[in-house]
């Protein structure tokens, strides 16, 4: 016999719960309607395709220089504002958002724009590196969307650690770079490792700001979500979906290995 | 010696004014005050954590001021320790040793030389996290001192303690202090948790120092009614006083050292004040027994061996004593006498 | 000069200079559009019918996922629902998905031969259609929204609602008038960040949604025609149709308004969030 009590405290729980079925469902709708139009043979035959293999290489590696990147400009920037003060600080912050908030679409003009004004303009053609229709202009891209959030994480990495560790170390004769290196740095370890997924993660999924800014070649700056929209307006649907379920897998790893860290850094 | 000069520290909410400090070598030094009055921003000042707006700090004839923590050759010891949870013990005790580039060989020896001293020669290789809070304090010391400071800052080191292990961790702290003969400048916001230990004390009300003075004088002789509270004195009385007589009230007149006019305050320490037995000194003024008042007992409590008795002579007065058989005996009267020491009235000027 | 203040002027040195990079990366294209082109714009009743049609959809987005997420934050915040972990997982892998990837899954689940059979006999298609921008931006708002709303949930301690429930108030009371207001900071930054992410969002709505301008006039229903959102575009969609079709000077425009609106809504986040660090402090 339930109480009543018991019985309200029940449909309560189910009430709530409900709302988190109700998402669940939705995305087991995605997924299963995806796996079942792919069918697995098909997925079997897009996957013995040696362009399938060399795009999750090239959004492996250009993903890995851009989060390399990221993360030079993310620690220091991210500990600069995790630990100091500084004038308009929250309008500052929202100039370091800007480029992630802003739709990517809107930052990949606006790179193409910046690339062809001076001094970028005539510093790449001086160097020979050329932008458009070229990997250096994906991890340019990959670099720019990714970075804001980096940044974020960072902080987030930083706030975490006590002020109170440096002030001690500082106090017993450490330099502010000696203190950063061996107390702060290494307390923040295990959130920054996080934030390097989820930065990495993020720029294995950077596709909008490549259209206009890149543009897309088959073969040359075909990243896997590019790949996939790419296909999907060729009409090869198939590979579009057998490229598109290996950046779910890549997302689904990435958090899990996040999961499993378990850094206090959290996305925005 | 450590100077202060006319030191001001302001932050959003609040300001710190005319602190002025002298610490002499040595010394064992404590600042004391209640929550909020700026005591933790003051040394935090003090380590180079914050920045003044204006004054000047001086440690050993150098002006310190503008100067980093890294630069003051201080030693501090925030709340919790901060040990590093990253480090072993003896990374932790070398860590001042090797930012300082000094030699290997001196390392080990001033880590050995300490740990022995300290007795955590056992320690050394552990973590900090599963440390009790006397190994830690044991371990945060030994990092402090093996960069042989000119002082070392304790910002309530002894909070996150639990009670019964408190006594035993500022007995050691005293012990080790009087070992090293180092300045120690300790915050607080007890004063029972350090009355013992220290050799002055500085009271900080509001952002400002209201006495600095051995412990004998800011219990006995405090300048304001907030030491006097704050030192848990329990008699405080107004009173307006002609000459070196005070009136309480109509009935109540005290016989003071003093010779002042207008409106005072009045504080006397609770366990100087004497409970008369009618045989022998009974009766109203002999000789030099100018205050003896006569009144009921109100109140009587016992807590930690001693006895605390409220006797109501027109005025509540509370008397603290050890003497259980004088409690013994005068706990069924109705009527006690008592003898306010003429010595033990302290007057402040209002 | 001691290391720490080299250290110091060094760190402030890139951020400045990473500031200053920001904000060259949206001031140096402004050479690429005129007032003209601005006006002319400003002037178009395409333009206009597209300012309305991203507002709309984006508020009904972020009141959809107000309505489904903060139960949703709610529950995984606070009760032991089996397989949290991977509902955690799953979630949060939502905001790392290539947009590409979550606009073809859209694509094909409503595609798929039963659920298009459905769709037939309920005399509806929604891929394609207006509504399906909605479910489009609904993925990725949910997906920030439910992040930022559970972690305003964890913050309130839970000992807030035990005090509550009792003194005799009771769950859903708690809820209203105890839950809801602490956590009030956390829930408003979520629904200004859904709201946000619902503005930008391109890639899916792209894949699923296409373009509405060049359809006939005929292809748009009542409501839409009462709304002023016929033959509109939301924003970046509209802005990669004007670069793609050569209108650069005013594709760049809308950037711009893009860029302006984003910057008024991550300032009042900042603002807000601000707000609740500091009333974490206290």
């Amino acid at each position: 016999m339930i109480k009543h009590s018991q019985l309200k405290q029940i449909s309560w729980v189910i009430f709530f719960s409900a709302f988190v079925i109700i998402i669940l469902a939705g995305i087991g709708f995605l997924i299963t309607t995806n796996i079942l139009f792919l069918g697995f043979s098909d997925f079997m035959y897009y996957l013995q395709k040696s362009r399938t293999w060399i795009n999750i290489a090239t959004t492996i590696w250009t993903a890995s220089i851009a989060t390399v990147l990221s993360m030079f400009v993310g620690i220091p920037v991210g500990y600069m504002l995790a630990r100091y003060k500084f004038p308009c600080q929250k309008f500052m912050e929202t100039l370091i958002d800007l480029p992630v908030m802003v739709p990517p679409a809107a930052v990949g003009i606006f790179l193409l724009g910046l690339f062809k004004t001076f001094p970028l303009s005539s510093a790449t053609s001086i160097l020979g590196i050329k932008v458009d229709h070229a990997l250096s202009g994906v991890i340019v891209a990959q670099f720019t969307v990714t970075v804001s959030f980096c940044i974020r994480l960072t902080m987030a990495s930083f706030k975490t650690v006590s002020p109170r560790y440096e002030y001690v170390g500082r106090s017993l004769g450490a330099s502010l770079p000696y203190a950063f290196f061996k107390i702060s740095l290494p307390l923040a370890k295990n959130s920054l490792l996080v934030a390097l997924i989820i930065v990495w993660a993020r720029s294995c999924a950077e596709w909008e700001s490549l259209m206009l800014f890149v543009g897309g070649i088959q073969g040359r700056t075909d990243v896997m979500p590019f790949a996939v929209y790419l296909d999907f307006v060729g009409g090869k649907l198939g590979w579009a979906l057998t490229t598109s379920m290996f950046c779910v897998l890549i997302a689904i790893v990435s958090m899990y290995a996040v999961h499993r860290i378990g850094g206090k850094a959290h996305v925005r | 010696m450590i100077r202060v000069k006319n030191l001001r520290i302001s932050l959003s909410s609040f300001v710190m004014r005319n602190i002025n400090l002298e610490i002499n070598t040595g010394e064992y030094f404590i600042l004391i005050g209640p929550t909020g009055c700026g005591k933790t921003v003051l040394i935090e000042t003090l380590v180079g954590i914050r920045k003044p707006d204006s004054g000047e700090i001086w440690i050993n004839n150098q002006n310190v001021t503008s100067q980093f923590p890294e630069e003051r050759n201080v030693g501090y010891l925030p709340q919790d320790f901060a040990l590093f949870p990253h480090m072993t013990v003896e990374e932790n005790i070398a860590f001042g040793l090797k930012a300082r580039r000094k030699e290997k060989k001196y390392i080990q020896s001033v880590i050995s030389n300490l740990a022995e001293s300290l007795g955590i020669s056992n320690l050394l290789l552990r973590y900090t996290q599963g440390l009790s809070g006397g190994e830690k304090q044991r371990v945060a010391l030994a990092g402090a001192l093996a960069t042989e400071p000119e002082v070392v800052f304790l910002d309530e080191p002894l909070s996150s303690v639990d009670e019964n292990n408190r006594e035993i961790l500022c007995n050691e702290l005293k012990e080790i202090h009087s070992r090293f003969k180092t300045t120690f400048i300790h915050v607080s916001h007890s004063f029972e948790e350090v009355s013992e230990m220290a050799d002055r004390i500085a009271v900080i009300n509001n952002g400002t120092v209201e006495q600095v003075d051995t412990v004998e004088n800011i219990m006995y002789h405090p300048v304001s009614k907030f030491v006097a509270q704050f030192t848990r004195t329990k008699n405080i009385f107004e009173g307006t006083t002609n000459g070196n007589e005070i009136l309480v009230n109509e009935n109540i007149r005290l016989t003071t050292k003093y010779k002042t006019t207008g409106t005072v305050l009045i504080t006397i320490r609770q366990e100087v004040i004497k409970i008369l037995e009618e045989s022998k000194e009974s009766k109203e003024s002999k000789e030099g027994y100018d205050n003896v008042f006569k009144g009921k007992i109100i109140k009587l409590a016992k807590r930690n061996n001693i006895v605390s008795i409220v006797i109501d002579i027109g005025i509540p007065i509370t008397i603290y004593t050890m003497d259980y058989e004088l409690v013994e005996r005068i706990k069924s009267k109705s009527i006690v006498y008592i003898r306010i020491p003429i010595e033990s009235i302290h007057v402040i000027n209002v | 000069m001691s290391g720490s203040r080299r250290f110091v002027y060094v760190l402030y040195a890139i951020t400045i200079l990473f500031i200053l990079s920001v904000c060259w990366l949206f001031l140096s294209n402004i050479g690429y559009t005129d007032t003209q082109s601005i006006l002319e714009l400003f002037s178009r009743p395409w333009f206009w019918k597209s300012v309305r049609l991203s507002l709309l959809t984006s508020s009904v987005t972020t009141i959809i996922a107000i309505v489904v997420g903060i139960p949703a934050s709610y529950a995984l915040s606070r009760f032991n629902i089996p397989g949290k972990t991977i509902i955690d997982i799953l979630f949060a892998s939502v905001i790392v998905l290539p947009a590409s990837t979550i606009g073809l899954c859209l694509m094909v689940a409503f595609q798929y031969e039963p659920i298009l059979k459905i769709q037939q006999a309920l005399g509806i298609r929604i891929v394609h259609s207006m509504p399906s921008i909605i479910i489009a931006q609904l993925v990725l708002a949910l997906a920030f929204g439910i992040k930022a709303w559970r972690a305003a949930f964890d913050d309130v301690n839970p000992r807030y609602e035990h005090v509550a429930r009792s003194l005799g108030s009771s769950r859903m009371r708690t809820f209203w008038k105890v839950t809801l207001p602490s956590a009030k900071v956390g829930i408003l930054a979520g629904i200004v960040l859904a709201w946000t992410r619902a503005m930008a969002e391109f890639g899916a709505v792209l894949l699923f949604s296409s373009t509405f301008r060049n359809r006939h006039e005929t292809q748009f229903s009542h409501i839409a025609n009462f709304l002023g959102i016929d033959r509109a575009d939301i924003l970046p969609v509209g802005m990669w149709m004007e670069i793609e079709g050569g209108n650069i000077e005013q594709g760049i425009a809308i950037g711009f308004v893009l860029v302006i609106i984003t910057l008024l809504s991550v300032y009042a986040l900042n603002k807000i969030s601000g707000k609740g660090s500091q009333a974490n402090k206290v």
